[in-house]
């Protein structure tokens, strides 16, 4: 059996596999960025282009994953994705930023940083932590009721 | 929506997993069927009608 029968035979291998060569791929580019400077343009430069490159191999497996769907399977994820996503992020927003008002909030706040990049990158971290906290949850309560 | 594909399926003695082969879903999205929790799209309801050899009226009532 080859590589690529084996990872075709074990989704949890495959997922694991692409996991793995996105946080080499990644690593490499970033690393290279900051080789260069993480604000210079060719940094820059590096960094956005490897952001896209990455960005369309992982639409492109997606697209490949999805195919494998059948329709059911593909309906448990566009529920997951409208009700747990914005419903992950709507509640886990709001927790977010009353937790963040409060005034040992705003020190643990402040204690990451008050560069407005290091905040933004924080932001959309836990934004995006909200969401698939959300979507794992709706996703896995879709097939529950439907056992 | 109430359906007969457990009846149609222990007829033909029939594995959940042998009628997602031939409908090629996972046996999973059988079980939803079955249990009613989930309705199929009408090209699926129009494969489920073709493997039973039956109209799909006489398999899925409201």
């Amino acid at each position: 059996m080859n590589i690529s029968t084996a990872l075709a035979r074990r989704p949890l291998v495959r997922y694991l596999a692409a996991a793995v060569g996105c946080a080499i791929g990644g690593g490499i580019g970033a690393g290279v960025a900051v080789g260069f400077g993480s604000t210079s343009s060719v940094g820059l430069l590096i960094a956005a282009v490897g952001g896209t490159v990455g960005m369309l191999i992982a639409i492109w497996a997606t697209l490949l994953w999805w195919n494998t769907l059948d329709e059911a399977a593909r309906e448990a994820h566009k529920w997951a994705w409208w009700w747990g996503s914005n419903g992950g992020i709507a509640f886990g927003g709001i927790a977010a930023i009353t937790l963040f008002s409060t005034a040992r909030g705003g020190q643990a706040l402040a204690s990451l940083g008050s560069d407005p990049v290091d905040l933004l990158l924080l932001g959309g971290f836990i934004c995006a932590m909200f969401q698939v906290c959300g979507y794992a949850l709706a996703w896995a309560g879709w097939w529950l009721v439907r056992r | 929506m109430n359906n007969r594909l457990k009846i149609l399926r222990a007829e033909r003695d029939w594995s959940q997993a042998d009628l997602a082969e031939q409908l090629g879903v996972s046996r999973q999205t059988v079980n939803a069927l079955e249990t009613g929790r989930y309705d199929p799209s009408l090209p699926l309801a129009f494969k489920i009608a073709r493997v039973f050899d039956q109209a799909i009226e006489s398999i899925f009532s409201e």
